[in-house]
């Protein structure tokens, strides 16, 4: 009987492993190899009992034929365990599982959200952005998340579980968010700081989980009533040893929860794809570990990396299982885990281990029904054995037995006060635990596999979509490691999350190249895959080009200081090969640094110039001047330069500028600090003048504008850009700030500033444009929240353009250091001031 | 709502029936059939000799309860009318631009997306953002569909080949009163020599001039909500753009295209003179 079952089974097992286990199967192969070596040398101290364990779970998972016995074994015995009042709950289970599909896809929910709070968590010190990140996290598990489950697991109700298992599914993931704390709590107890990290994002998450939860629940609750009743359990102890179970598991898994959030970005993300690229992505994890230790100044390198084959291995480890479990099993915990992602991977791994204590026990003894729990705890002591499976399952049986009579009984009452979720999980899981049918478990699979073909024309779709909303939350997550890099620890699954969902980032855009605008350069979250090379890229322009891309530095102005910055600590650190020249060398080793500034956001091209102007200086420098006097020349041609191309140009403008305003001037402009000054020199002069500041509304700049201006007691209007035309005929000067001025003489500036031209030009008004950059308040752009889930719809791009230009034809005047000129002038300036860097490329 | 011209329109559109109808009848006994016609062509606007209507025409009731039952029908079927030009109007792979949520230019591109593939680029419409709503609803149909925001539409303009918006009233000079934002958009599709189409039914032609144009909301929608601009800050957020008619190409009503030059002359024979100063 059992081996034509198990061969049976394992058609099916395979199948979902290519989903659910995708991960861990993929992974397997290489990756889990070489995690497993370096836990033996820097393994954490704490968990030596996990180390050991996730070793043999990654060789079942890439074999599969040394579990399928062990599999099969419980699925023979399954049928005898099951009881008739069992099968009768089965039954009204697959009729009441129906519906929840629907409660599933709110379970799925969570997963992304636990991301988001994470991510909340690491960038609420920053950045103003979470708000609406959280925001879209949330947005996206009412609606989107559903998919997710979907795409990537079967769908949760067609588990081959049987009914009662799927619904058990559901209450695990709606409890999940509730039991989480008490854990988590426990974990705090057991293990320390990776807990605490997780636990963080957890607390966020319970609101939306909850509230999605709550109608599942109560169907959850009527089933688990039953399956109680039909148990009759005698003691109330359980909870207790539930309790500490999940206790000694958390201590056990303090990486197990970076492992589960790991194992559930891998499904969430590429699921094939990842599964070959985790040798690259190891590679990748050690980059970014690198660099961040670099910009954090050296942070344990040892925890990190050690840290990150752990968590591989446990992803090996934990993805295989599921495929090998009983069908009801492992569809639950990959649903649960892609919900949870982030924290309440330790109970889906706790469910899916739980369910193969399940099966076995189940082959042991046929009749009794309520194990589940007792499996749960079985499992932990497995985990701690090394999973010495007879004797665990002896173990497993005893405790189980013992666990069984008791939560049964704290279950009832829990679940009359309908409060707890947590109870409910447990009584479904014990529940799912059961009683399978054979043929319950093969009508399940054939609608698994009906379910995953479906999931899976229905996930490739979504999953683009899916992974740029991953990509949007995590970006934030990047910048915190570049600021906060004590919490390392706590990034080291998302680390590794973040580099998946790097990849499948940078395929999103690709698939969504936006149709007109291709050529321009999309704003992504994350760093550009360029900095491969560690040496190359000095720390100083890799932090500045993060900053940079984050806008942290922004405004072309800000940007030429900092990058002539950067590169001056680059030189001051350059040291020249004995062999080579330095000029030649040096020139060489600034291009890739270049490139990375490049990379992270398109140079302005006040920096372009700037650049240019240091290659010059860099080859003029003769060859057999040595070393240190010539990086001191460079340093003082950048001071030079800085002070004599930007510090002293915006004083000289904004005279040169104030020269043009007459008194009772109506001036309309832009945000932006050049006309602050323009406008106080304006009035130092004697002018009186009334500015009125147009203004957009993503990103609100010229608000501040607006403060600064009254606070200087300067009439102030304040108007959004499209209301310009209503306010025109009595504006007598428009004044706006060019980001860059083109040989042509068209003007390259903020968005908007080409239609405040053409409005004035309309109604015949001068229109000047102060030629000098400064930083311009702007903070990074997103459209916060507006059209929240843009990225679902497949047709639909929203774009948000930074710059535009201007047509030389519709400026009136360019105020720059040396003079007022007209546009047609520009080409002289440019010949004059930049003859000597022109030449060269 | 003194900026709604809609209604008084429709007064104005029932009292030329009235009068028409009259007429008819009149000529009909008289045995003239030209009557009508040429007092509408010769009438004088400043006298608004209102034709002495003495004469009692016993079925005129009835005639005039199903001409404006006819007028009615006519408004209702006016969308589905103009969505059918869709299709003569837009090319396939064309590039068009709209702004803000108008269910006429909705109508009329999902109608044309039936038979044409195209793109749309919606401008969000800035205080209230109602572009987000026509964007999704657009690429809902199955238009690709690109939102951007306002200050982009200029810089987006280049690629555009067609600009097609709807509007809230058609003035009497040929230009429009509609939705904030139209008119720099108007201006930069003007700057590139892209045409620019208004979808709008008949009953939105109206006598107003464009001195009217101008009615002003609350400020308050368009102040960031975390800056504390002082009082002295003058902050206005205008209702409504006026687009002047050199800007626009053409009105694509229910029953034809219109130039703008030729607004004038669909009001004289919509409205009857002596409702003018209604």
């Amino acid at each position: 009987m059992a081996p034509p079952e198990g061969s049976k089974r394992r058609k099916p097992r395979k199948r979902s492993k290519k989903r659910t286990s995708q991960s861990g199967a993929c992974a397997s192969p290489s990756p889990g190899r070489i995690p497993g070596e370096p836990l033996q040398g820097g393994g954490p101290v704490s968990v030596p009992s996990e180390v050991e364990v996730p070793k043999p779970v990654p060789l079942v998972a890439g074999h599969q034929q040394p579990n399928t016995p062990e599999k099969g074994s419980p699925q023979s015995l399954s049928p005898k365990k099951r009881t008739p009042q069992r099968s009768a709950l089965s039954a009204r289970l697959v009729k009441t599982g129906q519906p929840q599909p629907g409660v599933c896809a709110t379970g799925p929910q969570q997963p992304e959200t636990p991301k988001g709070g994470t991510s909340n968590v690491v960038l609420t010190k920053k950045s103003p952005l979470n708000g609406p990140v959280s925001k879209l996290g949330s947005a996206k598990a009412d609606s989107p998340k559903p998919k997710s489950p979907n795409t990537k697991f079967s769908s949760p109700p067609k588990l081959g579980l049987p009914p009662e298992a799927s619904e058990n599914v559901i209450t695990l993931e709606a409890d999940a968010p509730l039991e989480l704390p008490p854990q988590q709590q426990q974990t705090k107890v057991g293990s320390s700081k990776n807990q605490q990290s997780h636990r963080k994002p957890n607390s966020p998450q319970p609101t939306p989980a909850q509230d999605c939860i709550l109608p599942p629940i109560t169907t959850s609750q009527l089933l688990t009533l039953e399956t109680l009743s039909s148990f009759i359990p005698v003691v109330g102890v359980e909870k207790a040893n539930s309790l500490s179970d999940v206790k000694e598991q958390s201590t056990s898994l303090t990486k197990g929860t970076s492992d589960a959030n790991f194992i559930t970005l891998k499904s969430e993300g590429d699921k094939g794809i990842i599964m070959s690229e985790t040798n690259k992505l190891d590679n990748l994890c050690n980059l970014l570990e690198n660099i961040v230790i670099q910009h954090s100044g050296k942070e344990a390198m040892s925890n990190n990396t050690i840290k990150l084959p752990v968590a591989q291995t446990s992803q090996t480890i934990t993805g295989p299982p599921p495929v090998k479990v009983p069908p009801s099993t492992t569809d639950s915990p990959p649903t649960t885990t892609s919900q949870h992602k982030g924290e309440k991977t330790k109970e889906e791994i706790e469910c899916e281990r739980k369910g193969r204590k399940e099966a076995k026990k189940a082959k042991k003894k046929g009749g009794e029904k309520a194990k589940s729990e007792n499996d749960k705890e079985n499992y932990k002591n497995i985990n701690v054995e090394n999973k010495k499976k007879e004797s665990q399952e002896e173990k497993v049986m005893s405790m189980a037995t013992n666990t069984q009579q008791i939560q049964p009984g704290d279950q009832q009452g829990q679940l009359q006060q309908h409060t707890k979720l947590s109870v409910a999980l447990e009584g479904t899981d014990q529940s799912d635990a059961a009683g399978k049918s054979k043929a319950d478990l093969k009508r399940e699979r054939r609608e698994k596999q009906e379910a995953q073909r479906q999931a899976k024309l229905a996930a490739k779709a979504k999953q683009e979509a899916e992974k740029q909303q991953k990509g949007q939350e995590e970006a934030h997550p990047s910048n915190n490691k570049i600021r906060l890099p004590q919490k390392k620890k706590k990034l080291e699954g998302e680390g590794l999350r973040r580099l998946k969902d790097r990849k499948s980032f940078s395929k999103g855009p690709s698939d969504r190249r936006i149709p007109l605008l291709g050529h321009l350069t999309p704003y992504s979250s994350q760093p550009p895959l360029l900095p491969v090379n560690c040496d190359t890229i000095h720390p100083a322009v890799r932090t500045l080009g993060l900053k940079m891309k984050d806008r942290i530095v922004d405004g072309s102005t800000a940007r030429v200081v900092s990058t002539l910055a950067a590169l001056k600590q680059f030189i001051h650190d350059y040291r020249t090969p004995e062999s080579c020249d330095l000029s030649r060398d040096l020139a060489e080793k600034l291009l890739p640094n270049v490139a990375f500034l490049n990379g992270c956001r398109p140079q302005a091209i006040a920096m372009d110039n700037a650049i240019r102007f240091l290659k010059h200086k860099i080859n003029s420098i003769e060859p057999n001047m040595p070393e240190a006097q010539a990086k001191d020349e460079l340093r003082t041609a950048i001071d030079e330069y800085v002070q004599d191309n930007i510090n002293l140009g915006s004083s000289t403008i904004a005279s040169h500028a104030a020269m043009l305003i007459q008194d009772g001037d109506v001036i309309l402009t832009f945000g932006s600090a050049l006309v602050i000054e323009v406008v106080e020199a304006a009035c130092n002069v004697g002018r009186r003048v009334s500015v009125v500041v147009a203004d957009t509304p993503y990103p609100p700049s010229g608000a501040a504008m607006v403060k600064i201006l009254s606070a200087l007691g300067v009439t102030t209007y304040y108007r959004l850009i499209t209301d310009v035309t209503h306010i025109m005929h009595k504006v007598t000067k428009v004044v706006v700030e060019a980001e860059a001025v083109m040989m042509n003489g068209a003007v390259q500036g903020m968005c908007g500033t080409a239609s405040l031209a053409l409005a004035a030009v309309t109604h015949d008004t001068p229109f000047i444009v102060l030629y000098a950059d400064r930083v311009v308040f702007c903070p990074s752009r997103d459209y916060c929240g507006l059209l929240v889930d843009w990225r679902q719809m497949q047709k639909l791009n929203v774009v948000s353009l930074v710059y535009d230009v201007t047509p030389a034809c519709l400026v009136t005047a360019l105020v720059t250091e040396q003079s007022v000129l007209p546009t047609s002038a520009v080409p002289v300036i440019i010949r004059r001031n930049y003859a000597d860097i022109l030449g060269q490329d | 709502m003194p900026w709604e011209t809609t209604p008084c329109n429709m007064v104005q559109r029932v009292i030329k029936i009235v009068i028409d109808e009259y007429n008819t009848c009149r000529g009909a006994s008289d045995g003239g059939g030209y009557q009508g016609f040429s007092q509408m062509m010769f009438v004088d606007p400043a006298s608004g000799d209102l034709p002495e209507c003495t004469d009692v025409i016993p079925e005129l009731q009835d005639r005039i309860l199903e001409a404006v039952a006819e007028h009615k029908a006519e408004v209702e079927q006016s969308q589905e009318l103009i969505a059918l030009q869709g299709e003569s109007k837009i090319h396939s792979d064309e590039v068009i631009m709209t702004c803000g949520m108008c269910p006429m230019v909705l109508a009329f591109l999902t109608k044309a997306a039936r038979r044409r593939k195209f793109h749309v680029i919606v401008a969000e419409c800035a205080p209230k953002h109602d572009g987000h709503p026509m964007a999704k609803s657009l690429c809902s149909a199955g238009i690709q569909t690109t939102l951007i925001q306002d200050c982009a539409v200029f810089p987006m303009m280049s690629r555009v080949n067609k600009v097609i918006i709807g509007t809230q009233t058609v003035l009497s000079n040929g230009g429009i009163k509609t939705f904030v934002g139209a008119a720099p958009l108007a201006s930069a599709a003007k700057f590139y020599s892209v045409p620019l189409y208004v979808c709008t039914p008949t009953y939105k032609f109206s006598l107003v001039s464009s001195e009217e144009v101008n009615h002003h909301g609350s400020g308050s929608t368009i102040v960031p909500q975390d800056s504390n601009l002082t009082s002295s800050v003058n902050v206005v957020v205008a209702k409504f753009d006026y687009v002047p008619p050199e800007n626009v190409t053409s009105f694509i009503t229910n029953n034809r295209g219109i130039a703008p030059s030729y607004v004038y002359r669909q009001l004289s024979e919509l409205y009857h003179p002596t409702s003018y100063d209604l």
